[in-house]
């Protein structure tokens, strides 16, 4: 066995597909890329917040006139420093709940609705006086009865979290209030008549525990409010324009008051999307006169940023005896935290887009706990779908006598497949990845050994587009300046600037990419939702296409020539009919100067047809009998990724994905005592796999290209975090014979289950 | 069960002649007919239809045409004259990107879905 990456390639490109040095490496090798952490301005305070120890409390009061009165403190906030504690329910109308909902999640008015729910802020002129001061703000509260498991808060005897939260089923308000804040159901064909036409039914209830996103930075924040009303932020965020969307929003200002201007990252996957920080540290400055900077704890992270959510479901599967699926059947409840907003949707659209069939229902619930409130981690909401539909795949295939992948073969979405939710595919690739897999020598070379086992299941993933900007100038040494929105978290930079130079015809090292603030470059989307190198690309190819075009208008100026007459090809202009007539690139910039000037593309897209991600997984793995651990022997992860603009970064991607997909699968969770707190909030109790837990991830990247792209790209992000759990426990069964049904499949959970099996 | 239907805030004429077409201000202009699917938890409202032909040139009108068949449906759909926040317009497959103004061309899918990002 050895390990690999392959590319299976449909077209070649000068650059797209190669593997250039990335832009910002050098800076991140040796230390010197700046972080929120880094950030220095004269006369810089620290921030601290105080934080609810309980995960469900009425708050009576807060006196903060100790910590204000102890040297060294230079501002105090609570939430009667938001702009909400002044506005009436009149108003605001319609927004009033959508603004408490904010406003109470940056620092709690009334209730504290989970464990480190902020209820006051601190500035002052060292770490150690904020710590001191925090100690000094006396808060009454009136412990309240937590709930923290899904299924227990759908109960109506549960703990209530927000009085005032009543169920919306697309649209239709109930009449009671509820800790279920959503329900949405999609049904295509008649799943009972599918059922009834079924051989085989199998039909299982799974389980899955909240996950961190286990990012290495944590979350931080500096600002400066002048005394002109302009706040500047410097954070760390996957998107500088939601950042200043929700400071501007909670602190009722004009978004044009706001620049926010992203610092490097070390790390997001989706946990850094939601602002948690920067309008507490924005008041705090305001309120000082001075500049502030605070950093969460890991404690902090772990206890007050968003995790993925935990999740119960249901899943039912019928299929005729040959194999064919006759009706799916799923429904999902996932706990929102503190705050609706679970990606529970994300979850019932994802569930069985791998599989044609004609009857199928989803049903999904989003459900209030007294927990953070979720965010956003790596295909949200489809990895806990997917564990459940493909462990149940799995035990269909099993009982039908049929190879996992032939029935999937026999099953697969493809283009023209309509889906459970209504639209219908364009051009996909899952049946060449899963072809990929069955070819795959991994696949092929039996699985040896006792206590061992071979897992398969597929994953899949919508993508996004939404809006991009990018600006292109060109310098008069013949490169070009890139900028862009689009926050860098794995190797956007490099993939950006290759789409601007394959379009250009130029080198790579000849473009300079750079992530600007909010105040110099148009309104760009997150860099999450696997876009960036799809939409932020197009952008980048449009504002090329533009350059291109001004350069052939400057050409035609030298030349005394028709602009028709002129065409750019390959990175020159050329005129069509004179040969004598042609300038390079480096060249036509070198006259630039003296010509009329510079010459700038710039493009605004939100751009449609970002095409669907599949991928499929093997999984080998073995389970010591004697202590229920359970190691990853061999790994390979095949997935479509439309055209790798920069293979290894989708490799690293794809890897990465599968890391934190086999962590979730085997280890991670958040504990909670009877009371609802978290017990294990440091990477020592919160267990991550690390790189001697695994085997090197082998990956086949399948290219069959998104025809919404003009260099067939798709987002690859996300889909390789959704398979790894149901291939980690469909390998763990044909080891052991045990199906487990709850993540994570830990030690204990594997003894347990094995006990169960003999009986106790 | 198909049915058409051209109401709403067009304010155009009444009914369109035999070539889906209307006359307006002395302007003859096309109206398209998209194939709208009603979502499941709101086919009580259609009585059980799951789709329907629909006339208007962008997501707006469709909506309003909705209405006019099928009372209360817009208000399950739109709020505060936008799509609800958790749902979004799917028109062949395409996440509507401008909303209640998307354009609706001749036979298009019209899907109303979960409104989802990533991470």
């Amino acid at each position: 066995m050895t390990s690999s990456n392959q590319v299976l390639s449909e077209v070649e490109y000068n650059v797209v597909g190669k593997r250039p040095v990335r832009p910002d490496g050098v800076d991140k090798v040796t230390g010197r890329a700046q972080y929120g952490a880094d950030v220095k301005l004269t006369g810089l305070l620290s921030g601290k917040v105080l934080r609810s120890p309980h995960p469900h409390a009425r708050i009576r009061s807060i006196d903060t006139s100790k910590a204000e009165a102890l040297p060294g403190v230079r501002a105090v906030v609570t939430a009667k420093d938001l702009p909400f504690a002044s506005l009436s329910k009149e108003e605001l109308g319609g927004d009033y709940g959508r603004l408490k909902f904010a406003s109470d999640h940056m620092l709690a008015s009334d209730k504290a609705l989970f464990k480190g729910h902020p209820v006051a802020a601190v500035a002052a002129v060292n770490a150690h006086i904020a710590e001191s001061a925090l100690a000094l703000i006396d808060v009454d509260y009136e412990v309240l009865p937590a709930v923290v498991d899904v299924q227990e808060a759908m109960r109506e005897d549960a703990p209530l979290l927000h009085e005032e939260l009543r169920t919306s089923s697309m649209g239709e308000i109930a009449d009671k209030p509820s800790n279920v804040a959503a329900h949405l159901s999609y049904e295509k064909g008649d799943v009972e008549q599918g059922f009834g036409e079924a051989d085989v039914i199998v039909e299982r209830e799974l389980t899955t525990a909240s996950v961190h996103q286990g990012y290495i930075e944590p979350h931080n924040s500096t600002a400066m409010w002048n005394i002109d009303g302009q706040l500047s932020v410097w954070t760390s965020t996957q998107g500088a324009f939601a950042v200043r969307a929700a400071v501007a929003d909670v602190l009722r200002m004009p978004v044009s008051r706001v620049k926010v201007t992203p610092m490097e990252i070390g790390g997001g996957f989706g946990g850094k999307i939601t602002a948690y920080l920067d309008a507490i540290t924005a008041l705090l400055s305001r309120k000082a006169g001075a500049p502030v900077k605070q950093t969460m704890t890991r404690a902090e992270v772990f206890e007050a940023s968003g995790p993925a959510p935990g999740s119960w479901m249901k899943v039912r599967l019928g299929a005729k005896n040959d194999g064919r699926l006759t009706a799916v059947q799923m429904e999902v409840a996932m706990d929102a935290g503190a705050y609706p907003g679970s990606p529970v949707m994300q979850a019932i659209t994802c569930a069985f887009a791998c599989y044609e069939v004609e009857n199928g229902k989803v049903d999904g619930y989003d459900v209030v706990v007294n927990k953070p409130k979720t965010a956003a981690y790596r295909a949200p909401g489809s990895p806990q779908a997917a564990f459940g539909v493909e462990t149940v795949v799995d035990e269909l295939c099993q009982q039908l006598g049929m190879d996992p992948i032939e029935f999937r073969l026999l099953n697969a979405a493809k283009e023209g497949t309509r889906r459970i939710e209504g639209p219908v595919a364009r051009r996909v690739g899952l049946v060449e990845c899963l072809e990929a897999a069955r070819d795959h020598d991994h696949y092929k070379t039996p699985v040896e050994g006792e206590n061992r086992g071979r897992g398969i299941a597929t994953g899949y993933w919508m993508n996004r587009g939404f809006q991009s900007s990018c600006v292109i100038t060109v310098n008069f040494d013949g490169t070009v300046s890139l900028i862009m929105g689009s926050v860098d978290i794995g190797g956007t930079r490099a993939s950006i600037a290759q789409q601007a130079a394959e379009t250009l015809g130029i080198n790579y090292e000849d473009v300079k990419p750079t992530v600007v603030d909010t105040d110099s470059i148009g309104y760009t989307m997150v860099t999450g939702g696997s876009r960036t190198s799809f939409a932020t690309g197009i952008a980048a190819i449009e504002a090329a296409e533009s350059v291109k075009a001004q350069l052939v208008a400057r050409a035609a100026q030298i030349w005394d020539a028709a602009e028709e007459d002129v065409e750019y090809v390959e990175g020159e202009v050329r005129h069509k009919s004179d040969p004598e007539l042609r300038l390079g690139f480096k060249d036509l910039a070198r006259q630039l100067a003296s010509t009329g000037g510079t010459v700038a593309g710039q493009s605004n897209v939100d751009p449609a047809g970002e095409g669907n991600s599949y991928a499929v997984h093997i999984a080998d793995v073995e389970v010591d009998p004697e202590t229920g651990k359970t190691g990853v022997t061999r790994y390979t992860a095949i997935q479509d990724a439309g055209k790798a603009v920069h293979p290894s970064y989708v490799e690293g991607q794809i890897q990465g994905g599968v890391v934190q997909g086999i962590g979730w699968a085997l280890n991670e969770e958040y504990f909670f005592d009877d009371s609802g707190r978290m017990t294990n909030p440091t990477f020592l109790d919160y267990r991550m796999p690390t790189s001697l837990d695994l085997p090197m991830i082998d990956t086949v990247i399948v290219e069959v290209a998104n025809p919404g792209h003009p260099y067939g790209v798709r987002g690859v992000g996300e889909v390789p975090i959704v398979p790894p759990m149901a291939a980690v426990a469909n390998a763990i069964h044909e080891a052991t014979g045990l199906r487990l049904r709850s993540l994570p499949m830990s030690p204990g959970k594997v003894l347990e289950a094995e006990w169960e099996r003999n009986g106790g | 069960m198909n049915r058409s239907v051209l109401k709403g805030n067009l304010k155009l004429a009444d009914e369109p002649n035999p070539h889906g077409e209307m006359l307006t201000a002395g302007l003859l202009r096309r109206v398209d007919v998209a194939k709208v699917f009603i979502p499941t938890m709101l086919q009580p409202l259609t009585g059980g239809v799951k789709q329907v032909d629909c006339q208007g040139r962008n997501v707006r009108q469709i909506i309003d045409g909705l209405e006019a068949l099928y009372p209360g449906i817009r208000d399950r759909l739109v709020e505060d004259g936008e799509i609800r926040s958790n749902l979004a317009v799917a028109i062949d497959g395409d996440m509507a990107r401008m909303g209640m103004l998307e354009r609706v061309s001749e036979g298009s899918e019209v899907h109303f879905v979960p409104a989802i990002g990533g991470g």
